[in-house]
């Protein structure tokens, strides 16, 4: 085949088989070109285009599938599909968000906004405080010196001044930061704060009270970890330890960034290494580095709304922010490449969206609904089972056992469900009240159906992915999505889609109906026999008759 | 290769491109890549041909032979311009780089709220290849004064003919007869633009942005 | 070679700043008098009963109606603000601004329209064409590419997409979309060739325009899209030659831009170059100057808040409003070239869209999901204005149907009236086509009707 590819191209014959008319065969240098700019992003060299007068040789293309350039553009290509932007994902709570104050005198002194009505206001008048442009000071106990910010007679404010802190994202140097949020206490004390340390401590306890019947303690008085979801609730929890737990603009970018390449390098292992393309959606292995690890253990924690997961589920190795460089460590459970990497899990915020991405990047297969929405009037318009209201159900019907497979995995959050700690039921959860921490009746309102509407009533105290599930697919949310995977593989689908998509990307165009029927079974038959190595059948497709002639 | 304050004020656009050869210059994450998606399922059909460069072909018109099904012509993506010109050039791979809020203008993704690549040769692209390109051949030129003879890229020596033949293949790829009529129309951008400036080398850089500005360099 | 965005900023600034607005756009001005187009896009699926479609908190409520105003839960400025109904009598959400009630007069609000779809890329490129997409691919062109396509081309960027998706299928090329997704794009567009130098620039030029030069076909060069980039290029050329780049500097200290920037609500620093304020600003300049024919502009974003929709909705999606009550008063105050006893709001249609709606009940995250019910704002030349048109139901506010003559609705029409065509559920297609009738646009595109109850 390769050799009768080469001598084509030197000839100008048509391949038996493309059933088309002829069209002119591209001069073998501007072949290469058109292989080496779609392999690998670049025009050949001088040297490469020279070796090539002669011919465009099996070896030139084995060299380019070979190349960084090549893993380069399957990243891209991937990234079009799973689409990694963070940007609206709140990955560092806004209470330990750090923003630079510059002082008339040139001083930047860094402080938390949220923190200045948290901490430093008192009353009700919105006044976003930093703090003084001085070395912070402390009485003879020890204790921060605050001093009082009044509106007329009224007291609205306390401040303080700054201390000099070595911050994690820049070992070896030293930043100012106001004193109240460079605080590094393990643990503080929540409604009331410490009044004795900090007359407006117990300012913002509004709203606490609401849940507190369902505790097993008061949380009022109680003390709570500082990497913890509610550390923005007691004024002792700054920003810990080398402001560990929080983060500026240029931190939180660096973060996203490195979350979004620790997914695409699931997919750069898969083609580099030749493994089995759907291997980028079933596989456990993932690699970390500094920025994503620091993330994990010391960011994620503090946002409510996402669950990260034990730190046992990850196996996370031992780095430092500044510790760039990856480190395989796979996960344990139910993983599946990077349909369940914390990026695509944070950039899909929900089961429904996970799957459809998948279905639709994947499998090549899109929802579209038979027809418009009936009468809102039609009992069956009221059914909250979306598999059975009218109008939803023609796409819903696929996208819920679909999306169950998701259902271990928390929505708005990138942590496995596990069976240990999130059982099927919120009685074996130990949801029912008294719960023993603020943040577990959090978790347990979430993910559990403890307040059912009247047609939710049958699945009272179930977790959420079995609510309206049909019984015979709850083996999809036991199997995770590579179970699907798994089965759309057996089925042909994911490299049927693949092809489609290779097929489009290297040849311009989507395939006509002939070359469906008649090329792609060559295409797919040398893709199997690869073991489903993604380079054989981009060399399969680029070395077609199709690809190096004219339009 | 760094750029002198000197260079930057005498070129206007050394304020825009700073060099970076010689740095650290990772490639950007988000990548580029060639070719939009399908979202489509393999039952589903395009109700008819695609438009513009990325235009699939259809059945002949009255019912004559179908044309021979091949690869679309495209517009480089601005990852493959990048990459293109640091070869180009001769510059470390990563050297040249545009900034990501234009990269996104000029038809790269941002995966948010808009997740399908253009190709489009708009009239921004246009415009800034002349930018870029005039950036870059300035960059060459001034490499290629250091550099041995062996390892220019524009300040050749020898016959014109020779000369412009070796610089449109190392851009193009186009050699042989099929590269006798451009090397004519080159020779006359060499010479109309060393008469018409003052500037050493004006008519090296003319060929040069010629070329990079050219449908031969830009469309594959 | 890193093209550093600081130095890109200060570049693009200083070389704008020395231009001036002695002779703006007078050739391309009055180049073609048709009608002007801008459609304006709101980012994320917007929430309806914060804006177009409100409802009464104290008659409605989730227990009886299925829909959650949830009111009571905003930020006190929009708490307070409660439902704002103008001196027409139109009802807007708390999270329209006074700015654009002063409008209202102007302003159609169309509600019910069923989108069929919960997905972004999907609600989105049904609204930009007027056609279901194909699984998440736009179908057809966008409708400014439709527009200038009938109209011809009358102006230096026909048809201009600011932060928005746009596509032109099988259009000539000067109805495809110039993109900017920010001022610094259409800067770089806009401002000469700065370190060319001239004769160079002019021996390159002829070469091109000696081309395309395909010699022998075993190059692989496709004619068409050579020429497209030929023609592109000229194109580009022009935008220099009519100093089209003054009409955006917005560091000018002249009265006329200081009076932009506060119409528009942009700081002298001017800041985010992507922001809401600063595209409408572009979109604004572009119609007044007709520099183009017809201009989609994103002007709200970060509207899809699954989460902590109260803090972070409202003043997203106020921003958006406001920003379209600016671009609405500066057209009303720049007087129509051809006709200055008129201004240029008078000869312009304007569609302000969303992908969608939000779900009516609060979520488990204290935020509202994709609905499959939506509304648009209507503006402007054509359109039949100071009302509202179209419902949607009082419970689960999914779209109703509604006679497009008359513009009455049904929340059970009979099955006699549905196949008459008499009730009809509004969609995209719909919208589009009714506002292709302004434009020359064969209405038989999209394959749906006008609705002559929108029309003046």
């Amino acid at each position: 085949m390769h050799w009768t590819f080469v001598a084509m191209a030197l000839l100008g014959q048509t391949e038996p088989g493309d059933g088309m008319c002829e069209a002119e065969p591209l001069q073998p240098t501007r072949l290469l070109r058109r292989l080496s700019l779609d392999l690998t992003n670049r025009i050949p060299t001088p040297a490469e285009a020279e070796a090539a007068l002669q011919g465009v040789t099996p070896g030139m293309i084995d060299e380019l599938l070979a190349s960084e350039g090549f893993l380069e553009v399957m990243r891209a290509h991937h990234a079009d599909l799973v689409w990694p932007n963070l940007d609206t994902v709140e990955l560092v709570p806004e209470s330990h968000m750090l923003y630079p104050n510059r002082f008339a005198d040139g001083t930047v002194v860094y402080y938390s906004a949220v923190r200045s009505l948290l901490v430093r206001q008192v009353g009700e008048t919105t006044l976003y405080s930093p703090c003084r442009n001085e070395p912070a000071s402390y009485d003879a106990d020890g204790n921060l010196v605050l001093e009082e910010v009044r509106m007329g007679d009224e007291v609205v404010a306390y401040t303080e001044g700054w201390v000099e802190v070595e911050p994690y994202w820049a070992p070896g140097t030293r930043i100012k930061v106001c004193a109240l949020d460079a605080l590094d206490a393990p643990v503080g004390r929540v409604c009331p704060g410490p009044r004795e340390r900090y007359p407006f401590a117990d300012s913002q306890c509004r709203g606490i009270r609401a849940f507190e019947r369902f505790l097993e303690e008061p949380f009022e008085g109680s003390t709570i970890s500082c990497n913890s979801a509610f550390a923005f609730l007691s004024p002792d929890c700054g920003c810990g330890p080398n402001l560990r737990n929080c983060a500026t603009r240029e931190v939180v970018r660096d973060i996203a960034s490195q979350m979004l390449e620790q997914q695409l390098r699931i997919i750069d292992r898969v083609i580099r290494d030749g493994e089995p393309y759907e291997r980028i959606l079933t596989s456990n292995a993932i690699e970390w580095n500094g920025p994503v690890v620091h993330y994990l253990r010391n960011h994620a924690p503090l946002v409510l709304d996402v669950y990260q997961g034990e730190e046992a589920d990850w196996s996370l190795p031992n780095l430092d922010y500044t510790d760039r460089e990856w480190v395989s460590a796979p996960r344990t459970g139910r993983h599946a490449g990077i349909l369940t990497s914390p990026g695509f899990l944070l950039r899909f915020a929900t089961d429904r969206m996970r799957a459809h991405r998948y279905y639709n990047a994947f499998e090549c297969s899109a929802f579209t609904p038979t027809g418009p929405l009936p009468s809102p009037f039609e009992p069956c318009s009221q059914n909250e089972d979306l598999t059975e209201r009218c109008g939803c159900d023609s796409c819903h019907l696929t996208l819920e056992p679909l999306a169950s497979h998701w259902g271990r995995f928390i929505e708005n959050g990138f942590g496995e469900l596990t069976e240990e700690r999130f059982p099927t039921t919120a009685d074996a959860a130990g949801c029912i009240p008294p719960i023993e921490s603020a943040e577990r009746l959090y978790r347990c309102l979430r993910e559990y159906e403890l307040q059912p509407t009247e047609q939710r009533e049958p699945y009272r105290g179930l977790l959420n992915a079995y609510v309206f599930e049909d019984p015979a697919d709850y083996g999809f949310i036991e199997g995770g999505p590579a179970l699907r995977v798994e089965e759309a593989t057996a089925s042909g689908i994911v490299q049927r889609c693949l092809a489609e998509r290779m097929w489009t990307e290297f040849m311009g165009r989507e395939p006509t109906d002939a070359e469906r029927s008649t090329v792609f079974p060559e295409l797919l038959d040398a893709f199997e026999r690869s073991g489903r190595d993604v380079k054989a059948l981009v060399r399969a497709i680029v070395e077609r008759d199709a690809y190096r002639r004219l339009p | 290769m760094k750029p002198s304050i000197s260079n930057m004020l005498r070129f206007g656009l050394g304020a825009v491109l700073a060099l970076a050869v010689g740095t650290a210059c990772g490639s950007s994450d988000a990548g580029n890549g060639t070719g939009e998606p399908a979202d489509m399922g393999p039952n589903e059909r395009p109700d008819g041909g695609g438009g513009g460069i990325d235009g699939g072909t259809s059945g002949g018109p009255d019912g004559g032979p179908e044309p021979f099904a091949t690869k679309s012509a495209r517009r480089m993506s601005v990852e493959q311009i990048e990459r293109s010109l640091d070869v180009v050039g001769g510059f470390p791979p990563g050297s040249v780089q545009i900034p990501e809020s234009l990269a996104l203008t000029l038809g790269e993704p941002d995966h948010r709220s808009i997740t399908e690549r253009s190709f489009e040769p708009s009239p921004l692209f246009m415009k800034f290849m002349v930018d870029l390109g005039g950036f870059v051949c300035t960059e060459i030129l001034r490499a290629d004064v250091d550099r041995p003879l062996e390892e220019r890229v524009l300040l050749l020596e020898g016959e014109q003919d020779e000369r412009l033949r070796s610089i449109w293949f190392r851009f193009t790829g186009i050699t042989g007869s099929a590269a006798d009529p451009y090397i004519e129309r080159l020779a006359r951008v060499e010479e109309d633009a060393s008469a018409a400036s003052s500037e050493p080398g004006a008519g090296a850089m003319a060929v040069c942005l010629a070329a990079i500005t050219s449908p031969e360099f830009l469309l594959y | 070679m890193h093209i550093g965005r600081r130095r890109f900023l200060t570049w693009t600034g200083a070389a704008v700043g020395g231009l001036t607005l002695s002779t703006p756009f007078s050739r391309i001005a009055h180049a073609n008098p048709s009608r002007r187009f801008v459609f304006a896009y709101f980012d994320g699926g917007w929430d309806l009963l914060l804006g177009l479609d409100p409802r009464d908190p104290a008659t409605t409520n989730p227990q009886d109606n299925e829909i959650d105003p949830a009111y009571d839960q905003l930020p006190p400025a929009y708490r307070n603000r409660g439902i704002r109904t103008a001196a027409n009598g139109l009802r807007f959400g708390p999270a329209v601004p006074e700015s654009l009630l002063r409008h209202a007069d102007d302003l159609t609000i169309v509600n019910g329209i069923g989108m069929d779809t919960a997905a972004h890329e999907v609600g989105r490129r049904y609204f930009i064409t007027g056609r279901f997409p194909r699984g998440l691919s736009a179908v057809g062109s966008s409708a400014p590419a439709e527009i200038v396509a009938a109209q011809g081309d009358g102006s230096a960027i026909p048809h201009m997409a600011a932060g928005v998706e746009a596509y032109a299928q099988e259009m000539p090329p000067y109805a495809a979309p110039f993109r900017v997704n920010s001022l610094d794009d259409l800067t770089v567009a806009l401002t000469p060739f700065v370190d060319v130098p001239g004769g160079v620039l002019n021996a390159v030029q002829r070469f091109h325009a000696e081309g395309p030069g395909c010699e022998t076909p075993s190059l692989g060069i496709d004619r068409g899209a050579a020429a497209a980039m030929e023609s592109n290029r000229t194109r580009a050329r022009r935008f220099i030659e009519d100093q089209l780049a003054a009409a955006f500097d917005l560091s000018r200290t002249d009265t006329e831009m200081t009076r932009l920037r506060e119409l528009y609500g942009i700081a002298p620093g001017i800041g985010d170059r992507t922001s809401p304020e600063v595209l409408s600003f572009v979109a604004g300049q572009t119609v007044k100057a007709g520099i183009s024919q017809a201009v989609s502009v994103r002007v709200a974003r970060g509207l899809d808040t699954h989460s902590a929709w109260a803090p972070n909705h409202p003043p997203r999606l106020e921003q958006g409003f406001a920003a379209l009550a600016a671009l609405i008063q500066d057209l009303k105050d720049t007087p129509l070239p051809e006709d200055p006893s008129r201004s240029v709001f008078d000869e312009t249609t304007l569609v302000a869209f969303s992908e969608f709606g939000r779900t009516p009940l609060i979520n488990d995250l204290q935020g509202r999901d994709h609905h499959l019910g939506n509304s648009c704002l209507l503006a402007g030349a054509g359109i039949r204005t100071g009302r509202t048109v179209g419902a949607s139901a009082s419970v689960g506010m999914l779209p109703i149907h509604l006679n497009p003559q008359t513009a009455q609705t049904y929340e059970r029409p009979s099955q006699s009236l549905v196949e008459s065509g008499e009730a009809i559920v509004l969609n995209p297609s719909h919208i589009l086509t009714t506002v292709y009738s302004l434009a020359g646009v064969s209405t038989d595109l999209l394959r749906s009707s006008v609705v002559p109850a929108l029309l003046a």
